[in-house]
């Protein structure tokens, strides 16, 4: 999740055809944007919140959460009160038997006894892998395609703008479902794909299309330039061209298609578990949300509650940050404000 | 234009071609076994070739192969010779089940190989069970009738006499006149190997299908609507005729709405871009992003709902006008949550456009603020907004999923997580392809229209 962190990437890129500012450092891409950002307050806060997540995503990584928090459950330790109701508990600063503070109730107890505290931690590990396994995928597959077709051309290109189109022509929420629907009675390499691997294929492989386009359109662009000419002419390979010339010419636009597209992966994965085709055995946002979703009729606000304000804010704070980021690196607004 | 529009139709055919592939893979392919996710564990091999024939699973993939018919005439002595291509495995005294489509229905059941000979190849059979026929092979009562004849080709059994054809209604009934039932066995017997089921029911399926009896032809050629969906047994296409009016009441005022508010804050956004009333359009559209859907149906429904009583909770009711009452809230909802994502991209796009030199231009002539964003502005501005808008037709066909299910409004989203839950391939299947066709040919249409908007596309 290193994109979130508003630091202008070591190997900077030359912008193509900017005139580098001889007296000063080199004016390059990443620097502008990068001094552009810093001066957006309100993007750099919603950098950090979202960096905050990240850091929370890998308590969830951490022995922390055992199997006793997350799972089982808080009320009685070993002897969970079945009746419907009973192990409910409402948001608390301290653990009404021993009195003591307890981080655990601080956000009240699910229909289990379990803590809605450590549910909404382990939810967040769960979202951000599912977010960044997902758009790992989506990059390899758009970047890969893209420059393939954008720079080879002729048959290459037919093939997989024929493959983006067909991929394109079914709409997206249809084909994340049906892959994901497909997918949780699989198995592969012994693995089952049910839960966090099929809805990471499922979304991995049905969003690479708009990236794909995308950088299909810039390398094209690129293509006819000078510099890929004199690197042709002292004899790098197509690979070379590709991979070491043209496409960091072209990542800013991969790093603001992974910031804005962030969201979208943790909204699918509520929507998801709603469906039924979600995480199964562990918590995760969606499915804490779902859970509940008889409960507030009945009063019990709480879990519902934390879990969809922390979607919001990590939605709303990686939303402003990717446009912040986006206008910072959009070239085509230099010189506008 | 007319070479441009015929060009563009041609274009759309490996598009189309390339939907059916990806439904094929998914569906055929990676989906494992969708008739024992639908059964679940317990059900025996005989119940799933039964549900596997009724989703069409039977059928071979591409084309009909060969090596894949197998011959049913009748014996003297109400007996049955089963003559394939290839050796069977089962022996004498064996019990096995005859399914499958392409099985007429009155031959449809369990039989006992009475005789084994040709090497394996040809089964003489006697009707197992006969009392338990009816009911294990009885067509679904509201399957149409117009199905059976084409399951029952002609060239499967040549020589059968025609007596014994008779239509679907009465198969049951004629079946036990045309083969002396044997001793009625008590129901549910197991068979001795479970696997014979599982043989004689894939390799004696009868499969003299034309060439094109398959489930590739099936998605080509739209049968795939015609079957039923296995929970309420009912063709997809009636289903879908019956539950499309009460999706399209919810989204098609919804659509409108969220259309026009969109591209008016857009436009308030965009010309005063930098100023607060862009600062509130746009914080306030990437807030509305950002908020869970299910959890702000959830909300709105208890707060809006419950609480307040201000509308019915959920629930439908169609005739009249009555399913007003009801589609207000879903409406008001959509409209509140679907206004952030178009507000935000009609403004990026009509930014693009108002540091363009025609703006300049008109500025520079004279021409009055307003009347430059609202022609000049608006109408290259429309390009963009007419695919989106274009890409998002689907989502009115389906109607929201999650929306519908929560207010238990009986559409077509609810139809399909119903589906979803319930393990209903059919269903899953025939939404996601002929919604993925309609967008196709929602795109076709659109980039016809560009061209009707925007001269400057070339008709080349």
């Amino acid at each position: 999740m290193s994109a979130f962190s508003p630091q202008p990437v070591p190997a900077a890129a030359p912008s193509a055809g900017a005139p580098a500012d001889v007296a000063a450092k080199p004016r390059t891409l990443w620097r502008d944007a990068w001094g552009r950002l810093r001066r957006n307050r309100t993007a750099l806060a919603c950098g950090a919140v979202a960096l905050l997540y990240v850091l929370v995503a890998l308590v969830g990584f951490t022995g922390v959460l055992d199997r006793e928090r997350v799972i089982d459950g808080l009320a009685t330790p070993g002897l969970i009160d079945q009746t419907l109701g009973k192990s409910y508990a409402a948001p608390a600063l301290r653990d009404p038997a021993t009195g003591a503070v307890s981080v655990g109730h601080w956000f009240g107890l699910d229909f289990m006894g379990r803590s809605v505290f450590w549910r909404l931690v382990f939810g967040t590990r769960v979202a951000l892998t599912v977010a960044f396994l997902a758009s790992v995928i989506e990059i390899v597959l758009g970047v890969t395609l893209g420059a393939l077709a954008g720079y080879f051309g002729g048959k290459v290109d037919a093939v997989i703008v024929w493959l983006f189109s067909t991929v394109n022509s079914v709409p997206w929420i249809l084909l994340m479902i049906s892959f994901a629907y497909v997918l949780k009675g699989q198995t592969a390499f012994g693995h089952e794909l049910a839960g966090v691997p099929s809805i990471v294929l499922a979304l991995g492989l049905t969003t690479w299309v708009g990236l794909c386009r995308l950088i299909r359109g810039e390398v094209l662009k690129h293509r006819d330039r000078d510099y890929v000419a004199a690197a042709r002419a002292v004899g790098a390979g197509e690979a070379r061209i590709v991979f070491r010339h043209i496409l960091p010419n072209v990542f800013h636009l991969v790093i603001i298609n992974f910031a804005l597209g962030i969201s979208a992966f943790v909204h699918a994965e509520v929507t998801l578990s709603f469906l039924g085709l979600g995480v199964t055995d562990v918590p995760s946002w969606g499915r804490m949300i779902d859970d509940a979703k008889l409960e507030l009729a009945r009063g019990v606000w709480w879990q519902i509650t934390v879990a969809s304000i922390a979607i919001f804010i990590f939605s709303l704070a990686v939303n402003i940050f990717g446009d912040a980021l986006r206008d910072a690196l959009d070239p085509r607004l230099r010189g506008v404000d | 234009m007319w070479a441009y529009l015929v060009r563009r139709f041609l274009l759309t055919i490996p598009i189309v071609l390339g939907v059916v592939l990806i439904t094929m893979l998914l569906f055929s392919y990676v989906a494992g076994d969708p008739a024992r996710a639908f059964a679940g564990r317990f059900a025996s091999k005989a119940q799933l070739e039964a549900i596997r024939a009724k989703m069409g699973l039977d059928k071979p993939r591409w084309v009909k192969t060969a090596a894949r018919v197998a011959k049913l005439d009748p014996a003297p002595g109400g007996l049955l010779t089963v003559t394939t291509a290839w050796k069977h495995e089962l022996r004498e005294g064996e019990r096995f089940a005859l399914y499958g489509e392409a099985v007429p229905r009155e031959r449809r059941g369990e039989y006992v190989v009475e005789k084994v000979a040709d090497g394996g190849k040809r089964l003489t059979v006697r009707r197992a069970d006969a009392a338990a026929t009816p009911g294990k092979a009885a067509p679904p009562q509201s399957q149409p009738a117009a199905a059976a004849p084409a399951t029952m080709p002609a060239v499967t059994l040549a020589t059968m006499p025609a007596a014994t054809m008779p239509a679907a209604a009465t198969g049951p009934a004629t079946a036990a006149a045309a083969m002396p039932a044997p001793p009625a066995k008590p129901a549910g017997v197991e068979f001795a190997r479970e696997d014979d089921a599982y043989l004689a029911a894939s390799s004696v399926g009868a499969r003299a299908r034309g060439l094109f009896d398959s489930q590739f032809f099936d998605i080509v050629t739209f049968k795939i609507y015609d079957r039923p969906s296995m929970r309420y047994n009912e063709p997809i296409w009636e289903i879908i005729k019956r539950k499309a009016p009460a999706s399209m009441a919810i989204q098609i005022p919804a659509f409108i709405i969220v259309l026009g508010v969109q591209l008016t804050l857009a436009l308030v956004a965009a010309s005063r871009r930098g100023r607060w009333p862009d600062y509130v359009i746009t914080v306030a559209s990437v807030a509305i992003m950002s908020v869970p859907l299910l959890s702000a149906y959830l909300f709105a429904q208890w707060a809006l709902g419950m609480e307040a009583g201000l509308f019915p909770v959920a629930g439908w009711e169609s005739g009249g006008l009555t399913w007003v009452r009801y589609a207000a809230l879903p409406i008001l909802i959509s409209v509140v949550l679907g206004v952030g994502g178009g507000t935000r991209l009609y403004r990026t796009v009509v930014l693009d456009e108002i540091y363009a030199d025609y703006v300049r231009t008109a500025r520079a002539k004279g021409v009055a603020g307003r009347e430059v964003l609202f022609t000049h502005v608006l109408r290259n501005a429309l390009i963009p907004v007419i695919t989106n808008t274009v890409a998002a037709l689907p989502g009115l066909i389906l109607g929201a999923l999650i929306l519908e299910r929560i207010f238990q409004v009986p559409g077509l989203g609810s139809f399909m997580v119903d589906a979803l839950s319930n393990n209903d391939h059919t269903v899953v299947m025939g939404m996601t392809f002929i919604l993925s066709i309609v967008y196709c040919v929602l795109l076709l249409v659109s980039d016809v229209l560009y061209t009707l908007v925007n001269p400057q596309v070339s008709l080349k």
